[in-house]
């Protein structure tokens, strides 16, 4: 049983808000991950839960016990708050073995000799590294010495562990194995782990929640499917996936769905969307779809919205087309292999839009461009 | 590419000519080294090996028949064995508490704790003499206070030699563990912080031994350096009648009474050779062993420990330390450079400038001095320039089949102790050079080729840092632009290259400005230098001269490390 709890978080630097109001539970078995832009404050957080950073303001609570309190200057030291922790740099110590690095946690628990021996043991045949106990890290494959941090982190069964990008430095083939391991094991021991992460596609393939973070602030906390299908903000929708965003305004409410008017110069397309949020009639708005939500035929001249295609490329299991409609430019990626030439007329219908607010002029950019998020 | 086929013949002509050049100069520059380190090596060990021109290891017998030789190799190895443990110990927690800790004025510690390493440590021995002599400031303080007719401590003896050698040694762990410490993958610790260590468990557990290679090799750079040391004993050892194996060398180098006596000396500096040629390899050993790649990511700014109230305890540490190497002698030497005569109360009416006055134009050896440190430094920095450049291009560029000799030849004559080297210079410049037919001994010319045989290695070791900073793509992409070899020489490399050569040729004259250890043995009458004159003027027991050549020698030092430091922006001296 272990749930952590982040209360009114802060960490204020001299001349920035590297974290701001941040509340969290990390309910006791759940996989949370913080995911956003380097920078977004995802790995201070992670860090002041860990004990290494202090917090300027907030609470943090592990179970009913206060392990960071600024008010109160509680602020517990890394050592007793009873958490693994694996680094992106795995951290594996150079001057120890294998069995020596994982060993290392149990050194400072009272337990027993045989009791040490088997945890030991438990702990390597969980990451698979049985048999190579006596060997050192400088012999290991840089997936091994993630495995040994895994285990060094594991060995002394923790409430909470804490994983700070710990596949970052792994190829990408070894990146996406050792992600189902980790679930894997997360499944086996329903052990509490809090996931920090730049890659969305890491965060989406193995939370139970994601947080997305930008600037210090929280922006969206939900299931992966919440967070890719009903983005709160631009910035979450440009950063979870690929977007394209269209001006518009709403032109009528029914319901819970709306029909706005496409500001793509044309006046006469409109568009149905789902809504939770209140429009107002004659309010302006951003329409989000992804490019593999955009249906796309040869143009008939029937239904659908008339484009213009000004690029292809081919990408092997998909072709990514870029078309002009009107004064906007949309971004499509289909499966079909129809061979549009530049120029060509096409049609467009456009499913699963998202309505977002209008946001103001200065509205958060995602620093990633399209290309990176998408690999 | 068509257009480049008709010159490239003419390109590669040149270049095949540099080479050509490059590789006879080599050939000329191998002759000199052989000249000045090669033979005076083998003369130095033929020497002792020889008894009335014949093989005999009569001379060995002797020394070990002789009880006092054991005493002062002891005598070595006792000092240098408890000096290392003083000032690596030291050296490795100043440099722990300013990368690792929040101890406070880490900039002014820094620059103060560097000043230990370029004072030249006979004047720091005789500063101290100043402090804890049998009339030293502190001695003088203490009695004055308690009214005792004894001196609180008098500094004479092995145990004053060993604090100064700490003192003035202690920079080289500080400097050679702060790097280490600071690069570490402050991921590494915190790890051990999650697993339940605190922070004297990480510091015993993690932090120590990952520095370990590094501890052990400043260990080893300071134990050498002490065993080599001879401004030390001969200021603070002499009074006392406490002899090491440099000082037992100069003596009997000095003492011409006894028969034999260089012979003599040479098999007593064959013990320090075995020596230093043993912590050589142990020191490359010790590199091989050093395979702990650390993967380091993203440079997470190393979480630095807490002091608390260890806070102050770190400033006293820190300040007594600063007190003892750099202020507290500093001061010694000024207040006494500054008096009317030893021994009168420090009053303002008892202060004076006559001593400077007196030193500059009423001892004509002290103007000669100065003149001929400034030649011998400045000539012998300039030639090692020279043959470094050369040196470095075979090494570097052509990568010379024999590279390995050449820089172990290189290092040789500034890895063992200098009163060795000058000895073996006597041995193979006493008699005239063959063939010309001219002897260079009781001139300055042995001076100078001393000197270039003993800090050639900075000369090289920085030039081949340059050209191993300038990849040869750089030249290349000179001469697919159209550059023939000489113009990307002059063009792309020479200006890529001159920071260095400048730090080199600093590096090679500073420590040739204050040298004492060959020049005590190689000068002669009108051939004096600054070290020299210091060293002389001190034993005379000329106190307040002393005190102000002194002073004035160590502000020169400072002031050109500092210049030194400005010109290379910081790469270069501190």
């Amino acid at each position: 049983m272990a749930e952590l709890r982040l209360t009114n978080v802060e960490k204020a630097y001299d001349n920035f808000m590297a974290v701001r109001d941040f509340n969290l539970t990390v309910k006791d078995g759940e996989f949370v991950t913080l995911l956003g832009p380097s920078g977004c404050g995802k790995t201070t957080t992670l860090r002041m839960v860990a004990g290494f950073t202090h917090p300027t303001r907030g609470t943090i609570h592990l179970n009913d016990r206060v392990i960071s309190s600024a008010s109160q200057r509680i602020f517990l030291p890394p050592e007793q708050r009873d958490m693994g922790m694996v680094f992106q740099t795995y951290a594996v110590w150079p001057h120890m073995t294998v069995a020596q690095n994982v060993a290392y946690p149990l050194k400072f628990k009272r337990i027993g000799r045989t009791e040490a021996k088997e945890r030991l043991d438990k702990a390597l045949s969980l990451v698979k590294l049985s048999g190579l106990e006596e060997r050192y890290p400088h012999q290991l494959s840089g997936g091994q010495q993630q495995r040994v941090a895994l285990a060094r982190a594991l060995v002394m069964e923790p409430e909470v562990l804490l994983l700070d990008e710990p596949l970052s430095n792994l190829d990408a083939k070894l990146r996406e194995s050792m992600r189902f391991e980790i679930i894997e094991l997360q499944r086996r021991l329903n052990i509490t782990i809090l996931y920090v992460t730049h890659d969305q596609a890491e965060a989406m393939s193995m939370s139970d929640r994601v947080v997305v973070m930008n600037a210090g602030d929280i922006q969206q906390i939900g299931t992966p499917k919440e967070v890719y299908q009903h983005p709160v903000n631009r910035f979450v929708a440009d950063f979870i996936g690929m977007a394209n965003f269209i001006p518009c305004k709403v032109v009528e409410k029914s319901g819970d769905t709306v029909r706005v008017l496409l500001d793509d110069g044309y006046d006469n397309h409109y568009l149905i969307c789902p809504v939770s949020a209140d429009f107002a009639v004659g309010e302006r708005a951003t329409v989000v779809v992804r490019p593999e939500h955009v249906e796309i035929t040869p143009f008939q001249g029937q239904g659908g919205t008339s484009a213009t295609v000004l690029r292809q490329t081919y990408l092997g299991d998909r072709v990514d087309v870029l078309v002009k409609l009107g004064t906007v430019e949309i971004r499509i990626q289909t499966h079909s292999t129809y061979p549009y030439e530049i120029g060509q007329d096409v049609n467009l219908v456009f499913d699963q839009p998202i309505l977002l607010k209008m946001e103001p002029a200065a509205a958060p950019e995602a620093p990633l461009s399209k290309a990176e998020v998408n690999g | 590419m068509k257009i480049a086929l008709p010159r490239s013949a003419a390109v590669n002509r040149t270049e095949d000519i540099f080479q050509r050049v490059t590789l006879g100069l080599g050939a000329v520059i191998f002759a000199i080294l052989v000249l000045i380190i090669v033979y005076p090596s083998i003369t130095l060990i033929r020497t002792s090996l020889t008894v009335d021109g014949r093989f005999s290891l009569q001379n060995f017998i002797d020394l070990i028949r002789d009880a006092s030789t054991f005493q002062v190799l002891y005598n070595s190895l006792k000092v240098s064995f408890f000096g290392t443990i003083g000032a690596t110990t030291i050296g490795v927690s100043i440099a722990w508490l300013l990368a690792r800790t929040d101890v406070p004025f880490k900039r002014f510690w820094q620059n103060m704790l560097i000043v230990p390493y370029l004072i030249p440590p006979f004047i720091g021995a005789i500063a101290w003499v100043y402090l804890l002599g049998p009339v030293g400031f502190v001695n003088k303080a203490w009695m004055a206070l308690t009214g005792s007719t004894q001196p609180l401590y008098v500094i004479y003896g092995q145990v004053g030699v060993i604090l100064v050698l700490i003192l003035y040694n202690f920079p080289i762990a500080y400097m050679v563990t702060l790097g280490p410490l600071r690069q570490m993958n402050p991921s590494l610790e915190e790890a051990a912080r999650v697993s339940g260590a605190n922070t004297l468990k990480t510091l015993r557990d993690i932090v120590i031994p990952l520095m370990l290679p590094s501890i052990g090799g400043s260990a080893l750079l300071i134990f050498m350096s002490m065993m080599a040391n001879f401004g030390i004993p001969a200021v603070i050892g002499f009074p006392g009648r406490f002899f090491v194996m440099t000082t037992q060398i100069y003596r009997t180098v000095l003492n011409y009474d006894r028969p034999n006596n260089l012979a003599l000396a040479a098999a007593l500096s064959m013990f320090l050779v075995i020596l230093a040629l043993a912590v050589m390899q142990a020191q490359r050993w010790l590199q091989k062993g050093k395979n702990y790649a650390i993967i380091s990511g993203k440079s997470n700014q190393p979480q630095l420990v807490m002091l608390g109230k260890w806070k102050i305890v770190a400033v006293i540490f820190l300040g007594a330390i600063v007190l003892g190497a750099v202020i507290g002698p500093l001061l010694a030497i000024l207040l006494t450079a500054l008096q009317k005569a030893i021994g009168l109360p420090l009053t303002p009416a008892n202060i004076t400038l006559d001593n400077f006055t007196l030193l500059l134009t009423g001892v004509p050896k002290v103007r000669r001095a100065i003149v001929n440190s400034i030649l011998l430094a400045g000539g012998s920095a300039t030639v090692i320039v020279l043959v470094s450049l050369i040196i470095s291009y075979l090494l570097v560029r052509i990568r010379v089949k024999f590279g390995q000799v050449l820089e172990g030849l290189v290092l040789l004559p500034y890895a063992i102790p200098g009163t060795v080297v000058a000895l073996a210079m006597i041995l193979a410049f006493l008699r005239p050079l063959p063939i010309i037919n001219v002897s260079i001994y009781n001139t300055i010319w042995i001076l100078l080729v001393a000197y270039i045989a003993r800090f050639m290695t900075f000369g090289v070791r920085s030039i081949n840092a340059a050209f191993e900073q300038v990849h040869v793509s750089l030249e290349e992409a000179a001469r697919v632009s159209g550059a023939g070899f000489l113009s990307a020489f002059k063009d792309i490399v020479i200006p890529l290259i001159k920071t260095n050569v400048f730090a080199g040729w600093f590096l090679a004259f500073i420590p040739a400005l204050t040298e004492l250890t060959l020049s005590v043995l190689l000068n002669s009458v009108g051939n004096e230098t600054l070290g020299v004159v210091v060293f002389g003027l001190h034993q005379e027991g000329k106190v307040l001269l002393t005190a102000a050549l002194a002073f004035i020698v160590t502000m020169i030092v400072l002031l050109m490390n500092f210049l030194t430091n400005r010109l290379t922006r910081g790469q270069i001296g501190f």
